[in-house]
């Protein structure tokens, strides 16, 4: 039950942050079900591992959302992309590494300031790897349109 | 050169700088501008999109070159700009409109869908629901309304002004700090303040720059996603140090009043 609040409040989230960020009105529900997808799996995710590991999981399915989603509203991938992944920054772990700094506890500090880095990097590798998939898929697809042609005209 | 292809250069230059004002990633303005440029019957063209600047040169006919640079100084994320551009940058490239129009569309083209109220209000509201989204409770919701408001005026006084936006981080680190600090010395609840804090920055947060920045980097484009991670990487540390001089002033008020 728990899950299924937390999933429509991500929902509204990342649909007032695509406001905010200007993203066009036909694409909001969307950006919507993109961040609310990925916020579930998140959560699915979190409750066993490791919050890189799930940010990661959860990056990918935002990742490849906001490509069907791209081509389905005929929108650039950024624009979902962008709103979806906002509530995964890790403003947490920056806040908590300069709390921890101030206090002077300095083993806390730098688990949260490699945390943020690792949440960062992970949000970054999810990306990379869908858009490699999709990247990959379309020069398969040309390749072989090209073939196509070519037999064709023989 | 003739007016028509001129006429392709300034729009693709235009269709460029507006992309890269908003924050798009350089294969994408590379892209748009080369493929607005391939239109035109030019020799050769060759673009260059970095954070800070756009190079175009184009060879026309009789082997004259023509360059057109833009420097850009400002950039700020808006996905409706970027979104048009490239409905029109493919309208161009299949041919249903023609280039005069094309011109047109993006010179006039308009900043935003909403209006300006509705992006603060939208702002205001994320704040809010992000406490919910982060395990907060409806009185932190409350409780976090007078520092959401903070945010969302000062964010708007320094986009009206055009200032510097690693001020505008700082101030609202800062003046977030101290509200949220000060509310829970002040009021007898119990409040998560940490997560409320947490949730005041979460507009603030370097979200685009970073996975724009990274993914210039695995396409190959390392100057530009330098540029950006760089970007990201010093609005981090400035919301940090708003946060922490805020942390710190009120800790020292407290421990001389109380």
């Amino acid at each position: 039950m728990d899950i299924i609040i937390q999933t429509l409040t991500a929902t509204v989230v990342v649909y007032l942050i695509a406001i905010v960020l200007d993203a066009p009105k036909k694409t909001l529900p969307y950006a919507a079900l993109t961040g609310a997808a990925g916020w579930f799996v998140y959560l699915l995710a979190g409750s066993e591992s490791s919050v890189v590991f799930s940010t990661f999981i959860a990056s990918c399915v935002i990742a490849f959302l906001a490509h069907v989603f791209s081509r389905v509203s005929e929108a650039p991938t950024t624009v979902f992309l962008i709103s979806a992944l906002y509530p995964f920054v890790p403003g947490t772990s920056v806040y908590r590494a300069v709390y921890s700094l101030i206090g002077n506890d300095l083993e806390a500090f730098k688990f949260y300031a490699l945390q943020s880095i690792l949440i960062s990097g992970a949000i970054a590798t999810a990306v990379f790897a869908i858009d490699s998939i999709f990247i990959i898929h379309g020069k398969i697809k040309k390749y072989h349109s090209v073939e196509e042609q070519r037999a064709n005209t023989i | 050169m003739e007016d028509e292809q001129n006429l392709y250069l300034k729009t693709a230059v235009l269709a460029g700088e507006i992309l890269i004002k908003s924050n798009a990633e350089a294969y994408r303005v590379e892209d748009t501008v080369r493929h607005i440029l391939n239109r035109a019957d030019f020799n050769s063209c060759n673009v260059v999109a970095l954070t800070t600047g756009l190079y175009t040169t184009v060879e026309v006919n009789d082997n004259e070159p023509v360059t057109m640079i833009r420097r850009i100084s400002s950039r700020s994320v808006n996905l409706y700009r970027i979104a048009r551009v490239n409905d029109v940058s493919r309208e161009i490239v299949s041919g249903t409109t023609d280039i005069k129009d094309a011109y047109e569309k993006l010179i006039n083209l308009k900043s935003s869908e909403y209006a300006p109220y509705t992006k603060d209000i939208a702002g205001f509201l994320f704040i809010l629901m992000i406490v919910l989204l982060f395990n907060g409770s409806f009185t932190d919701v409350l409780m976090n309304i007078p520092a959401a408001v903070t945010v969302t005026i000062i964010s708007n006084i320094c986009s009206k002004y055009n200032t510097n936006a690693f001020v505008a981080d700082f101030i609202s680190g800062f003046l977030v700090a101290v509200i949220v600090t000060a509310i829970n010395a002040l009021i007898p609840l119990t409040i998560a303040a940490d997560i409320l804090i947490i949730a005041c920055i979460m507009p603030l947060v370097p979200g685009t720059a970073l996975t724009n920045g990274v993914r210039d980097i695995f396409r190959g484009d390392y100057t530009s996603g330098f540029a950006k991670l760089l970007e990201a990487i010093m609005i981090a540390l400035f919301i940090a140090l708003g946060i922490g001089s805020g942390l710190l002033l009120v800790q020292e008020v407290l421990g001389w009043i109380l």
